[in-house]
């Protein structure tokens, strides 16, 4: 009888002080009544440029007319946009949830997309609600709108035949290809916003219009598109590299996963390589206690995937002068976004990060100088490549009829 | 307050009477026929030996419970005619011819008390009673009808002997005595119940089964204070150590081998005449998650089993409780695609998650309910509509939603997969209780259940070994040995050590491995 009131008194317990101070027991809501909220655009206000406006993406079900055995209780799926501009971020959600027959939820955001103004304005009174807020998810990705506010962006691209947030998906997963990350989350993002000596990256989205020849008319759809990183100093956005330029920054944080290299051959025609695996070393050269510079040292290796030539390529000169080239065309890109990042003065390719790693106690001696130290700290690039393999053939394709002929 | 509820003042209810004890009636045909008078079925005559009739005795029998033919050709044949008798005078000289087996049936017994005697003639032996010298004979001829030996209809294997207990224990006594053979196999009868006077027998192997524990089980089959043993509640209700808990901590079994099997681990059985089934002691947790096939079967293939089972009963436990809580507290803990089918399925439904589910475990209670009540060729039809036309009614007429189904009919199948029907029932209870606090909570309510039945469970001992062993309060051993998975029996060499056991070897040690 002892453990029964024991056990009985624990749970009750347990029930009446779980933190729950608004009610006894924690609010129920079905899951039928809410609005899952899938993507989130922020702008400076339209109407009063001190507002904040905010635009949410989610899916409306409705349930279609009973058209016979098939259709009935089928439900239709449309995108809801809602707009909304209010002087606190706060204010404007509370709104919301009188917008709709549904409460809107948070707890399902994937993408945070930030419109530029607001992100040169200070990208901070932004995303303050976001990270503060217990129900929205600080996993989500945060894309800068480059060329157009959040709220068109997301309104245009809707007009598409894509469901943004399955596009999006899709351009997160598959821009590791084009060298890009697969997605910034903004827990990351915020962990680099609040270092003191680095600057913070993110990746920017635009829309573009592209002509569509399968559709059925004749009007250009517009399409969401991957548009390089910003780079922000002191929490507002300060500068951007392109897409071009991407893959130096990668190379320079390590985070390449493949890539494609178009190189020309001593004969004149392209030859396409593609980057397995690769390392990059960064750390400060110091000679007799003092800090001369920093170094880069890049190791990656390629296959060979394209040839366009018919004459074999794979003898020693012509593998060394592609090796060459290579390395050539990716050191030219590092010292781009290198001159980018010193001329900015904004320290977003990480070497604060890494001398720290390696030279923790210097580093606590040089840090409070490190922005008067990074803009004309020299920093040397050396990459050093190497061609694995060829994949299925080795000679050229044509290489037959040449011989043949 | 004792009157209002109708006991006496010792606390006994009025209805209740003492028993007399026959302790002053002497053994007389006389007594006897006034003892068992008015019941048509007991059977009571005078005989003379050899036709003297200065030798006179009575012969006693319960009709329908003695095979007459051997009661004539082996009892009452010789006894008239055998050439022997007939030159003895004396009565005790009589009984001394018996006992040196002038008379041509083995199964014989010389009482002086009445008591003992009515107790054999009402389990089936005839009786000759001497007048003069206050004693009697009784021969154990038991021929009344019983069941053959059939399969078991819930333990049932493809590879393994097909033989079950039945209702009679020297039946059952035998089964055990064909598969051990070993003297040490020890059968301790005792009688159990006031008006039933059921035989139950203890069964041990000495020198492996604990002394302590053999002791303990008897002392709480003594303790057992009961009008009849009919049921098998009878005796599991009172021997327990948490009569509140709804976990069984007896295995039952109707197998033999199985049985046997037991005993040689170390544990402790019970043989109940008139029940089937025969109980193990001590159960643990871990016994009710294995079921006979997995030690038929390949031990990879048993192993994985296992383990599903206890999947199962995790599933079968929570299952509905976390839907609740994901799809009413904690909707972001779903993926996003999921929530939105989820949110597609559940569009037009009226009734709150928690309802749902309660409806739907509350409807299949009610159908499993209904299963075993209905005979048979109602029952297949009775089964079609329930699950099929209801179900499909109710989720078109928007009343349920379709991934309840899902989740309540796995649920159930889950709670099925268990071996033993008690653990079951059980986990079926519990699971209410889960989803309840789940309603209320969500996941901390489901947490709470689960460590409320962590710790009532950790709280059980049965027999002095612990519910949960050897998960639990073992240091670690034997948690590697039939638990999760099924070891290969070349490598399981020692007894459970949570029995303490006097042998703690299973093999002869002493054995060298080249004989």
């Amino acid at each position: 009888m002892k453990k029964v009131s024991l056990l009985v008194s624990f749970l009750i317990i347990g029930l009446l002080f779980n933190g729950c101070s608004m009610a006894l027991l924690p609010e129920r809501i079905e899951i039928n009544k809410l609005n899952l909220i899938r993507i989130v655009g922020i702008d400076k206000g339209i109407k009063n440029p001190d507002d904040i406006c905010i635009t949410i993406l989610t899916k409306k079900i409705q349930q279609q007319q009973s058209g016979g055995s098939e259709n009935s209780g089928q439900k239709a799926e449309q995108p809801l946009i809602l707009t909304n501009e209010a002087p606190t971020l706060m204010k404007a959600d509370r709104e919301f949830q009188t917008y709709s027959d549904k409460r809107m939820f948070w707890g399902h955001v994937e993408y945070l997309l930030v419109g530029e103004e607001a992100a040169k304005e200070g990208i901070a009174k932004y995303i303050d609600y976001f990270v503060r807020d217990t129900s929205f998810r600080i996993k989500a990705n945060i894309y800068i709108i480059k060329g157009t506010t959040a709220k068109d962006f997301i309104s245009q691209s809707s007009m598409g035949e894509y469901y943004l947030p399955d596009r999006l998906e899709a351009l997160n997963k598959n821009s590791k290809l084009l060298t890009g990350w697969q997605g910034l989350e903004l827990l990351e993002f915020l962990q680099w916003l609040n270092n003191k000596y680095s600057s913070a990256v993110a990746p920017a989205l635009c829309l573009k219009e592209i002509e569509n020849p399968i559709s059925e008319d004749d009007k250009p759809s517009i399409d969401v598109r991957l548009d390089g990183y910003v780079i922000f100093k002191n929490l507002k956005l300060v500068t951007e590299i392109n897409l071009k330029q991407e893959r130096g920054e990668n190379f320079l944080l390590n985070k390449v996963v493949t890539s494609a290299i178009q190189i020309t051959d001593p004969s004149g025609k392209m030859v396409a390589m593609d980057i397995i695996d690769n390392k990059t070393d960064t750390s400060p050269v110091i000679k007799n206690g003092k800090l001369k510079g920093m170094t880069v040292k890049v190791e990656f290796s390629s296959n060979i995937n394209e040839v366009h030539s018919t004459s074999d390529i794979f003898d020693e000169s012509t593998l060394k002068y592609l090796n060459d080239e290579q390395s050539k065309i990716i050191k030219n890109e590092i010292e781009a976004v290198i001159k980018i990042a010193k001329d900015n003065n904004a320290d977003f390719i990480d070497m604060a990060g890494s001398f720290e790693m390696k030279r923790p106690t210097m580093w606590k001696k040089i840090k409070d100088k490190w922005d008067d130290i990074f803009p004309t700290i020299p920093i040397s690039v050396e990459v050093k490549s190497k061609i694995n393999r060829t994949y299925d053939i080795i000679k050229p394709n044509s290489r037959f009829w040449e011989e043949h002929k | 307050m004792l009157k209002f509820w109708k006991r006496n003042s010792k606390g006994k209810p009025y209805l209740y009477e003492e028993k007399p004890e026959n302790k002053d009636v002497s053994l007389t045909g006389k007594n006897i026929s006034t003892l068992l008078s008015d019941s048509d079925d007991i059977i009571i005559r005078q005989l003379y030996i050899n036709g003297n009739e200065e030798l006179a005795i009575t012969f006693c029998y319960v009709d329908g419970l003695i095979n007459k033919k051997t009661a004539s050709d082996d009892v009452l044949k010789p006894l008239l005619q055998e050439a022997a008798l007939s030159k003895v005078q004396d009565s005790r000289d009589i009984i001394n011819l018996i006992e040196h087996g002038s008379l041509y049936y083995t199964s014989q017994a010389t009482r002086d008390n009445i008591n003992d005697t009515i107790k054999d003639v009402l389990d089936g032996s005839v009786a000759l009673i001497f007048d003069d010298i206050k004693q009697a004979v009784t021969f154990d001829i038991k021929g009344f009808e019983k069941r053959t030996i059939q399969e078991t209809t819930g333990e049932n294997v493809i590879k393994g002997s097909k033989d079950a207990f039945i209702e009679v224990m020297s039946v059952n006594t035998s089964l055990v005595r064909r598969k051990i053979r070993t003297q040490n196999l020890k059968i301790k009868q005792m009688s159990i119940g006031q008006e039933t006077i059921t035989p139950v027998s203890v069964v041990y192997i000495d020198g492996i089964a604990n002394s302590n524990l053999v002791d303990e089980v008897n002392k709480r089959l003594q303790a057992i204070n009961i009008d009849g043993v009919l049921r098998s509640s009878a005796i599991e209700e009172f021997i327990v150590d948490n009569k509140l808990s709804a976990f069984p901590q007896v295995m039952y079994t109707e197998r033999p081998d199985n049985f046997c099997s037991n005993l040689l681990e170390g544990r402790v059985g019970i043989l109940i005449d008139g029940l089937p089934v025969s109980y193990i002691v001590p159960g643990s947790l871990n016994q009710f998650l294995h079921a006979p096939e997995d030690y038929s079967s390949n031990f990879l293939v048993a192993s994985s089993i296992t383990f599903i089972r206890f999947v199962s009963v995790i599933t079968t436990l929570i299952l509905p409780g976390f839907y609740i809580s994901v799809t009413t507290f904690h909707q972001e803990m779903i993926p996003t695609e999921l929530a939105m089918s989820i949110i597609i399925s559940k569009e037009g439904v009226p009734l709150p998650t928690y309802i749902e589910i309660i409806i739907m475990l509350l409807a299949f209670e009610v159908l499993l309910e209904a299963g075993l009540r209905m005979p048979k060729p109602i029952g297949q039809a009775v089964s079609i509509v329930g699950a099929v036309v209801v179900g499909q009614s109710a989720v078109e007429a928007k009343l349920i939603s379709p991934v309840v189904v899902i989740v309540v009919s796995f649920t159930v199948i889950s709670g099925f997969s268990m071996p033993n029907q008690d653990f079951s029932n059980a986990l079926r209870l519990w699971r209410f209780i889960m989803t309840a606090l789940s309603s209320f909570t969500g996941l901390f309510g489901l947490s709470l259940g689960f460590i409320a039945l962590l710790l009532h469970l950790a709280s059980i001992e049965t027999f002095g070994v612990p519910y949960l062993s050897p998960f639990a309060a073992n240091e670690g051993d034997d948690i590697e040995v039939d638990s999760l998975f099924r070891m290969p029996v070349w490598l399981v060499k020692k007894r459970p050590r949570n029995l303490k056991t006097i042998n703690k070897v299973k093999e002869n040690s002493n054995v060298s491995k080249d004989k």
